[in-house]
């Protein structure tokens, strides 16, 4: 029997089922499986509490307030005050839109022309899938940090930087897994029956290659969110991140460390909220994933 | 020649090319970048004839394939350049401080290794125990902790409130083994939480997996000794996978942890990475980027090895 | 490979020597004083380099002609006396008797020349000593006669400017340590010993020192050195390096913050002080683009709408003090005009009047803040919030230090917030930056020229304040730029440190301190 946390990366691919049956049986595994829904809940808390911030009657999180700052958790401020005021909590919620935000946008950056690659370079000539997968070498190579630098550098600090440089670290890991389904996919029998049968091109990538590429992309990404999420954090916490006053987590936890020790609960929450939303991304992607993998179909 | 021979020296050239690329890459984007080694090191201090006295004197006025080319003369011959900020040999950085974040990340796979290996292998045996079910509610949550921001609890928690380890006056462990460990406790712990969870959770299941096996079913079958089965089958080969991502892992740590090392004040590589991107001291970073590279490379090369050692059926094959 | 018998014992015999000595509490002989900075130094050549902390620590080892005085006006320290010919272009330096280097060399005038001629080749300020001086010639052992190109008051200011400081090497020195310096050799009373990097630098009391009997102030006269070894440490982190002082680790500790002086007051065995610094932060307009350029109806709205007693509260926790005018209190040429700040009290209404006057429609302005210290992006909030309240629609913008730096460089900014370290003379607080010969913000204003030119041709005192004094009215109504708030300067010191001079230039002296048990 399988673990229910299961953590290699799928294998071969079979003819993918139809679309429907495959969401309803991840629907099934979430329900089932307690911690997945746990993962889930958490989500999906987050992301309305992310949404609703704004209408949440919330003390501002950019207003200043200096008579009430460095004031510790209790009624009235639970999460306390930051060194000009500002209510901790409202900056948590509000800094929530902002990271999360900023992690979907990586992902969908990073996804959309990493799929496009990644299919290009599954389907055509050799010479041109070596050329992409060769500037996708380098592209990973390349250190990260010295990338998130040089947009910032370029761009003035702030999320649209990270978002950018974030995507661009993520292409090509995207455009690897994409080019991998997409290899085995066009080996396939049916599909090698269907282009000789006299299937156009584009149709059998569209039908065949696309959607299974987009599921075990969908995986990836539920496993690279929390990933990206930390990294935004840690880019923000290295200086990187949005100005202020605007509250990320990130930059929340950067401005946290002078005062450590006066007032370590400014460090504290935003810290486990990143904690928490990481975890609840893992389980949920975890779940997905489980649920997505024609092996563990039970 | 012998495979494994073969094996390696294709590696090692398929490296050139990227380590070409890289350079150029580097170079071209630091370039691209605002941000002027002079003007940084006047710090705002300078009027603009200052500025471009400075730039002329440290030869940065030259156009830039020329810069490259010179550059690349000198890491064919050995000389990595010197650094425009402080003129210390690039080199010389490099080795002072690799030592720190190799004893950081030596220390924090060793933490996950004495950690994570047990709690995996237990969770596996115990399988949906108690046992089981905290391993894996700890490793989850470790997984998901910030490493800075656990830093940072760990900095409040044993440095400030109990006053327990030492903050200032880093000494490497080079110098002074004992000082030297003291100082990397906190920041090996933060750095090696996430190792030690996900070395956990790969034990588990590989173990797992192994576990189910036919051979293994035939070693109960023989008679031996549980123990024996665990130890000498079942873990051995579930270490196979863990090996390969551990090092994977180290290789990218190895390249500098740079949060880490900035928020403990330890003078590694991954704090280099840091001051050279904000003073753009060129020569730093192109030598940073050629060291984190090459490591990478080299620390792939060990884990298959070791791989090809632990998995007789590829030495063999 | 230890062959030889008599060759291990000689190995253990050290051994435990160098075990004896790592033990603690035996270590250094004498007294040492260890003192916290906030960093490191990157460069011991101080010709080299406008880096602070270089400056914070080698300016124990080494001297300058002129240096800063307690009151940041300069005060001859290598010079006896000094005279300047009636046409203000030759300035005959008479040095010192018997001043000795490290090395033991006695200090002579062709050392100065070099000196000087080494900074004039090579170096941040190189291109500046040039345009000033014509040439330099000792005229004998003692006497070093400097002709300028022209006329400039501030030329004995400039020479005991820290920034890259004119310090005097011995004759030869860079040529003898092989092309560049590595070692420091100087006439300082403490002398140079090691350098380990991010670990420590390590000084030592030089028992050769000649005493300069002068008063002492800022930088000059007499200066002792009581302690045997000083050791400066870096610890990057402010808190750490709290930390450590209160742990005992050090002695001292720079460049604290203010939270660090509430959390320690009243605690035994230890002072956290803090005083308005000599450093301001200050807000710069730009005049190559960008909506300040031709509007200085704008620029004064900015200057009603601050309110810098808030900025004092809110970023210093009150240890600062709102900045009146373009130079610093207590220094020459403050006088009462300097003192009387128009802008001191925040003006809402007169803003948005000015604001409608100007013509301002509600434009999104950029205002371009450093990153670090990270008083600037907390100065650049509370700016954008008092901005905002009088109707102004201001984003901010932090750049990564190297790129905020290539911003000002070239003058593509509405407006930027920086700051300004001490500087030894009112005319390169007003001028360096400002004068359209010599600005990169494309400020250009014929009477402020002009001004600036005269306060370095006026050589008589009385007359200079004149024209500090027009300069100061000049800024307030053109505002080319706004002086904002003293940034907070706090140390902190164990009690066993006697003697130990809190300054608000920021800079450690470590003479004539004693640090007992």
């Amino acid at each position: 029997m399988a673990p229910a946390v299961s953590l290699t990366t799928s294998h071969g691919i079979p003819p993918p089922p139809r679309r429907v049956e495959r969401w309803g049986r991840v629907w099934r595994q979430l329900r089932r499986n307690r911690l997945s829904l746990a993962g889930s809940l958490i989500v999906v808390s987050l992301l309305l509490l992310a949404l609703a911030a704004p209408l949440l009657g919330l003390a501002s999180p950019v207003k200043l307030n200096i008579g009430q700052r460095f004031l510790s958790p209790g009624p009235g401020h639970w999460f306390g005050t930051d060194q000009l005021g500002r209510d901790v909590l409202s900056r948590v919620l509000f800094g929530a839109r902002v990271s999360l935000m900023a992690s979907l946008l990586t992902m969908f950056g990073a996804a959309l022309p990493g799929v496009l690659l990644g299919i290009v370079a599954g389907v055509s000539s050799a010479r041109i899938s070596g050329i992409i997968m060769r500037l996708m070498d380098l592209l990973m190579s390349f250190p990260p940090l010295l990338l998130a630098v040089a947009v910032a550098a370029a761009l003035g600090t702030g999320t649209r930087s990270i978002i950018i440089a974030l995507g661009v670290v993520y292409l090509p890991r995207i455009v690897r897994v994409t080019r991998g389904v997409a290899l085995s996919v066009i080996a396939q029998e049916y599909v090698m029956a269907a282009q000789a049968l006299g299937s156009p091109r584009w149709r059998l990538v569209v039908r065949t290659v696309l959607p299974n590429c987009l599921s075990v992309v969908v995986v990836q990404l539920s496993l690279y969110f929390a990933e990206v999420l930390l990294a935004e954090a840690a880019l923000s916490f290295l200086g990187l991140g949005e100005p202020p006053p605007t509250p990320t987590w990130g930059n929340i936890l950067y401005d946290s460390q002078k005062y450590i020790r006066n007032a370590p609960w400014i460090a504290f929450f935003p810290g486990c909220a990143i904690a928490l939303s990481v975890l609840g991304l893992n389980l949920f992607g975890d779940a997905v994933r489980d649920a997505m993998d024609p092996r563990l179909r039970t | 020649m012998p495979p494994l021979l073969r094996n390696i020296l294709t590696r090692v050239v398929a490296l050139v090319p990227i380590l070409f690329g890289l350079s150029i890459a580097s170079f071209a984007l630091v370039h691209v970048i605002p941000g002027d080694p002079a003007l940084v090191m006047l710090g705002g201090e300078g009027t603009p004839q200052q500025v471009v006295e400075l730039r002329k004197q440290l030869g940065l006025d030259r156009p830039l394939h020329i810069r490259y080319l010179e550059w690349l003369g000198r890491v064919v011959r050995g000389d990595l350049g010197e650094s425009l900020y402080n003129k210390t040999r690039v080199v010389d950085e490099l080795i002072w401080r690799f030592p720190t974040t190799l004893s950081l990340v030596c220390l924090a796979l060793l933490i996950s290794v004495l950690i994570g290996v047990p709690a995996g292998l237990l969770s596996a045996v115990y399988r949906n125990s108690w046992v089981d079910h905290v391993a894996r509610l700890l490793t989850l949550v470790s997984l998901s902790l910030p490493s800075f921001w656990l830093g940072l609890m760990l900095i409040i928690l044993f440095s400030l409130k109990l006053n327990l380890l030492p903050i200032v006056g880093y000494t490497s462990v080079v110098t002074d083994l004992w000082s030297g460990l003291r100082f990397l406790i906190l920041p090996s712990c933060a750095l090696g939480t996430y190792l030690t969870a996900l070395l956990a959770r790969l034990v588990r299941s590989s173990v797992l997996e192994v576990l189910g096996q036919d051979y293994i079913r035939t070693a109960r079958a023989k008679g031996l000794r549980e123990r024996v089965v665990l130890f000498r089958h079942a873990l051995r080969n579930a270490l196979i996978p863990a090996v390969t991502v551990m090092g994977i892992n180290m290789g990218i740590l190895l390249g500098g942890s740079a949060v880490i090392e900035t928020l403990f004040v330890l003078p590694g590589v991954g704090q280099l990475v840091i001051t050279a991107l904000y003073n753009r001291d060129l020569p730093v970073i192109q030598g940073l980027i050629l060291y984190i590279s090459v490591l990478y490379v080299l620390i792939n090369l060990v884990v298959d090895l070791l791989y090809t050692y632990l998995d007789p059926r590829l030495r063999f094959g | 490979m230890i062959r030889r018998g008599w060759m291990r014992w000689f190995a253990a015999g050290f051994l435990g020597l160098v075990l004896l000595c790592g033990a603690p509490g035996l270590a250094p002989a004498g007294t040492v004083l260890k003192i916290a900075a906030d960093g490191d130094i990157s460069d011991v050549d101080l010709h080299m380099t406008t880096h602070y902390l270089n400056r914070v620590v080698l300016l124990n080892v080494y001297d300058m002609l002129f240096a800063l005085g307690e009151d940041m006006g300069p005060r001859p320290s290598l010079v006896d006396k000094y005279t300047v010919s009636p046409d203000g272009l030759v300035y005959t330096l008479t040095l010192r008797r018997g001043v000795k280097f490290h090395s033991g060399k006695t200090l002579d005038a062709k050392d100065v020349v070099y000196s000087l001629t080494k900074m004039q080749a090579k170096g941040p300020r190189s291109g500046q000593l040039k345009g000033l001086i014509k040439s330099i010639e000792a005229a004998d052992p003692l006497t070093v006669k400097i002709a300028l190109h022209e006329v400039n008051a501030g030329f004995v200011a400039t020479l005991a400017n820290p920034i890259a400081p004119a310090v005097i090497y011995p004759d030869g020195e860079a040529e003898r340590q092989g092309g560049t310096i590595t070692k420091p050799v100087g006439t300082g009373p403490f002398e140079f010993v090691e350098w380990r990097k991010d670990s420590v630098i390590r000084l030592k009391k030089f028992a050769g020192y000649t005493v300069d009997d002068r008063p002492t102030s800022g930088f000059t006269g007499k200066r002792l050195a009581l302690v045997d070894q000083v050791d400066f440490i870096p610890i990057r982190d402010s808190s750490v390096r709290a930390a450590a002082l209160e742990r005992g680790d050090v002695d001292v500790a720079l460049s604290l913050t203010q939270q660090d002086v509430e959390r320690y007051k009243g605690k035994p065995g230890l002072t956290v002080a803090a005083k308005p610094g000599v450093s301001f932060a200050d807000l710069r307009f730009g005049f190559k683009k960008g909506i300040f350029m031709n509007n200085p109806k704008l620029r004064q709205a900015v200057g009603y709408a601050i309110d810098k007693e808030e900025i004092v509260k809110a970023v210093t926790f009150g240890l600062g003090k709102p900045a009146p005018a373009g130079i610093p209190i207590g220094t020459p040429y403050f006088g009462s005009v300097h003192g009387n700040d128009p802008y001191g009290k925040p003006n809402p209404e007169k803003a948005k009047q000015l604001l409608t006057e100007a013509g301002y429609k509600g434009e999104e302005i950029i205002l371009d803040s450093h990153l670090q210290p990270s008083v600037y992006p907390e100065i650049a909030v509370v700016l954008q919030a008092q901005f905002q309240a009088v109707g102004m629609n201001v984003r901010v913008r932090t750049l990564e230090s190297a790129a905020l730096q290539t911003t000002w460089d070239g003058g593509e900014f509405a407006f930027f917030l920086s700051g300004l370290s001490p500087r030894p003379d009112a005319e390169i607080y007003y001028c360096q930056f400002w004068e359209s010969t010599s600005t990169s913000t494309g400020y250009k204003n014929a009477e402020y020229d002009r001004l600036c030119g005269a306060a370095r041709k006026t050589l008589k005192d009385d007359d200079r304040k004149k024209v500090f004094t027009d300069l100061e009215t000049l800024l307030r109504t053109d505002m080319p730029w706004v002086p904002l708030i003293y940034l907070a300067q706090v140390e902190g010191w164990r009690s066993n440190v006697q003697g130990w001079q809190h300054w608000s230039a920021g800079y450690a002296r470590a003479w004539n301190v004693t640090v007992g048990k």
